[in-house]
């Protein structure tokens, strides 16, 4: 059997990375080399793997520029809705990032070659386009996706593919967009959902992308079977086209390092921002606190949510109880993983929960929402409702009081994710090519 | 005659490192030495030795016509004792011409007076030590952290044996009564003087700052505006207003020169120390000031330093610590404890918005108030490590 060519459509790609997307994206991609032949368009590339096409937009001079804008639907949608909407679906660049100098790509000449005769003026001038890293994620995200299905049609032209896969909302008009000219199957993979993000009142134009991609996809792939209900049930997907592919892990070396005080520590890593839940954590801390005076909690990532959460540990006077460290390279947050008696992660909605992976991984027994993909994965964990700050309190103080039952913990969760592998999310996506190609 | 009385406030805090959760039990030290350091010669540099420089001048011209008084804190004492001791000697240059009065204050320019009256009354006592040890002066006017009121302070300063204190001139210790004029405490033991803080912040704030800017012509004209003998204008500025706010080049110091001159030879206002104010002028009536005041922010009271919070749970568990710290009789850590009661850390907490915030950030090493909130509880913590390591250890003893 040949090869099938596969074109992915992402966003972040390492070193690139802000969360699970460019993580996963990498982990995939990586175990899918060799099985595939894959190109890979994203915004940014800065290190180019040898066994994958990586195509970074911001590294081409494109010379022929498509007026996308005219074929397809997704210009009606952002017409529709204003602009200068301010997202923050992930979270700020780390500062390393922000330093890295402005790359920009040149939009010499805008020659359309589509169809339409009806070219607008504006395309034969000569603009640049900036992709600043540090505004991939910032208020110009909207323009940026636009910007990026633009270039990322112009640069698919080139390039022979027998099936097209996404990831997330940002590359869902380029996917819809290159399925209708091509007529080729598309995939949408769905790392994490407005939904997850913004609550369950969430309706904006990202819910709508959304929507609309699961909408136009052949299949839809979830992380989770939970992501794969909230398709169902919230954006009304056809439960027929979900085909849950889970997140592998990155195989890492545990050790253990001990903590400069006595204390057991718990552990928060995650975005400071509504959907990871941080305030809840600190209230989750004081009910332990309540039981367990001689507790400390560290609290790791940075994002919207940081001020309110510190002032909110001030207000119950725990400050010297629940420490802030910012944001964490690699090396730091495995760190602290090492030094952790528990890790807790009450989101209010979590597709997958890559970083619980990483605490079963160093032996740290893993307290977690129900409302997670690792509900389904982690037996050898203890669940509450993401509300129920009171059970994840009991839970947590259950894990540090009784050994044995953080043994059980830790022993089973081993083995639950024996078979999360990078390698396995592969077959399972090969299986997915192959039911679609024949 | 009416008169003018000076004081500049001189003062650096030891500012703490961006000290993380990482470093905690790693034995590393709180205080950011480098900063602190730099900063240090920065403004010996730029502000006290030239503006010192230039008041010695003043002080030999006038021979006897001019006056005025410093309020150096302890802290910064040690600091140039330490890196500056040139500083130190241009300072002592100053004290020795007789027409220099410094004032007294606390040693850490901390906010002990209305956390732990002990604490305060140590620090006053440390603090006139030090200034007496360095300069040959024993103050005699008392000047609590930037300008922080009540009545208990005045109590607690006249035990020390001060015969006034400063308060700052706004509506909330005052009323409606005059700010150029003085007045005694509620117990009338000892003397207030307001200052005049529209006149300070005009050249505190708004030199340089309006299209039509502050002229030495038009400061003294406002000050020769006040023409009866009972007045008293008492201005009160950071001293590095003089050549680290505003720098040498934009002419502050040549303005400071200026306005002096101009008073002096004008005939119509003569110059005098804290306590010849007090001696001189008549007191009109006596306040009651129930609540604390300051001269910081629009509130003039202390949320500047205790508003939110993150400084009220970093300002509580500090006091909290006063008692075994002091049972452990270990000096280094006294020290470092009483170091960390620094207002400045509790004002780079401040979460105020607007025109205030713009100063409180203009002041803060840290990226945010919460940035400094957590590197001191941080820091809290790790000393709260060491504090029972060492409780261990006696109790083993």
């Amino acid at each position: 059997m040949n090869k099938p060519k596969v074109l992915m459509l992402g966003w972040e790609y390492p070193p690139m990375v802000n969360g699970g997307l460019g993580i996963a994206c990498y982990g995939l991609s990586q175990a899918l080399a060799s099985k595939t032949e894959l190109s890979f368009i994203v915004p940014k590339s800065a290190a180019a793997p040898k066994n994958i096409h990586l195509i970074g937009l911001n590294e081409k001079q494109h010379t022929h520029h498509e007026a996308a804008n005219e074929s397809v639907a997704y210009s009606k949608l952002i017409k529709n809705y204003p602009l200068d909407v301010a997202l923050d679906p992930y979270q700020q660049l780390t500062p390393e990032e922000q330093q890295t100098k402005k790359i920009v790509v040149k939009k010499k000449k805008s020659v359309s070659k589509t169809k339409s005769a009806t070219t607008s003026s504006s395309q034969k001038t000569d603009t640049s386009f900036s992709f600043d890293i540090k505004e991939l994620y910032g208020n110009d995200l909207l323009k940026n996706t636009t910007l990026y299905t633009e270039l990322a049609i112009a640069e698919a032209r080139d390039l022979d593919f027998d099936v097209i896969h996404c990831h997330d909302w940002m590359t869902i008009p380029a996917g819809i967009e290159l399925k209708k000219r091509t007529g080729k199957p598309l995939i949408v993979q769905i790392h994490s959902l407005e939904y997850d993000r913004s609550g369950p009142e969430s309706n904006g134009l990202i819910f709508q992308i959304e929507k609309w991609g699961m909408e136009e996809a052949d299949y839809v792939v979830p992380v989770s079977n939970y992501t794969g209900r909230i398709a169902f049930s919230r954006y009304g997907v056809n439960p027929k086209k979900l085909f849950t592919i889970r997140n592998g892990r990155e195989d890492i070396h545990p050790y253990k390092k001990e903590k400069p005080f006595k204390e057991p520590l718990v552990v928060f890593v995650g975005r400071m921002t509504q959907q990871k839940a941080p305030l809840q954590f600190i209230e989750i801390a004081q009910r332990v606190l309540k039981k367990k005076p001689n507790t400390r909690f560290v609290m790791a990532g940075t994002g919207n949510l940081l001020p309110d959460t510190v002032e909110s540990g001030a207000h119950y006077k725990t400050g010297d109880r629940i420490h802030f460290t910012g944001q964490l390279n690699r090396g730091q947050l495995f760190d602290l993983m090492a030094m952790a008696d528990v890790y807790c992660m009450p989101s209010m909605s979590e597709p997958f929960g890559l970083t619980a992976l990483e605490a079963v991984q160093f032996k740290v027994p893993c307290v977690i929402s129900a409302q997670s993909g690792m509900y389904e994965l982690l037996k050898g964990a203890l669940f509450a409702d993401h509300w129920n700050t009171g059970a994840f309190a009991e839970h947590i103080v259950a894990l540090l009081s009784n050994q044995k039952l953080r043994a059980k913990c830790v022993t089973q969760a081993t083995k639950d994710i024996e078979e999360s592998t990078w390698e396995h999310a592969a077959d399972r996506a090969m299986t997915l090519y192959d039911k679609i190609l024949h | 005659m009416p008169s003018v009385c000076l004081y500049f406030q001189v003062h650096q805090p030891l500012r703490i490192r961006n000290f993380s959760f990482f470093d905690i039990g790693q034995q590393k030290d709180y205080f950011n030495n480098e900063l602190n350091e730099e900063i240090l010669h920065k403004v010996s540099d730029n502000c006290y030795l030239p503006a010192n420089t230039l008041l010695l001048s003043l002080v030999k011209k006038y021979k006897g016509k001019f006056y005025c008084c410093f309020s150096l804190s302890g802290i910064l004492i040690e600091q140039l004792a330490k890196h500056r001791p040139d500083v130190i000697a241009s300072f002592k240059a100053l004290a020795d011409t007789g027409c220099i009065e410094f004032l007294g204050e606390t040693y850490y320019h901390s906010l002990a007076a209305f956390y732990n009256k002990e604490e305060f009354d140590r620090q006053i006592k440390l603090h006139k030590k030090a200034v007496k040890k360095y300069f040959g002066k024993e103050p005699v006017v008392f000047r609590n952290t930037e300008l922080l009121y009540q009545d208990a302070v005045s109590e607690t300063a006249f035990r020390n044996g001060y015969q006034g204190v400063w308060i700052e001139g706004s509506e909330n210790n005052l009323g409606k009564a005059n700010p150029n004029r003085i007045y005694t405490n509620a117990t009338e033991q000892l003397v207030l003087i307001p200052r005049n803080f529209v006149l300070s912040d005009e050249i505190a704030f708004r030199f340089k700052q309006k299209a039509t800017p502050l002229t030495a012509q038009l400061f003294t004209k406002k000050i020769l505006q006040l023409t009866s003998s009972q007045n008293t204008i008492n201005l009160g500025l950071d001293y590095e207003t003089f050549g680290e706010h505003f720098h040498k080049e934009e002419g502050i110091l040549s303005f400071l020169s200026q306005w002096i001159n101009n008073c002096i030879q004008s005939k119509k206002i003569t110059f005098l120390t804290p306590s010849a104010t007090i001696d001189q002028h008549y007191t009109v009536k006596k306040l009651n000031v129930p609540h604390i005041t300051s001269w910081a922010d629009s509130e003039k009271d202390i949320s500047a330093w205790v508003q939110n919070d993150m400084q009220k749970e970093c300002i509580e568990k500090l006091y909290a610590l006063r008692d075994i710290i002091l049972k452990l009789k270990n000096r280094s850590l006294l020290e470092t404890w009483s170091a960390l009661q620094c207002s400045d850390h509790f004002y780079y907490m401040s979460t105020k918005q607007h025109s205030d915030g713009e100063v409180h950030n203009y002041f803060s090493p840290f990226d945010s108030p919460h940035g400094a909130y957590i590197a001191y509880i941080n820091v809290l913590a790790d000393l709260e490590l060491k504090i029972d390591k060492m409780r261990i250890y006696h109790s083993e003893q």
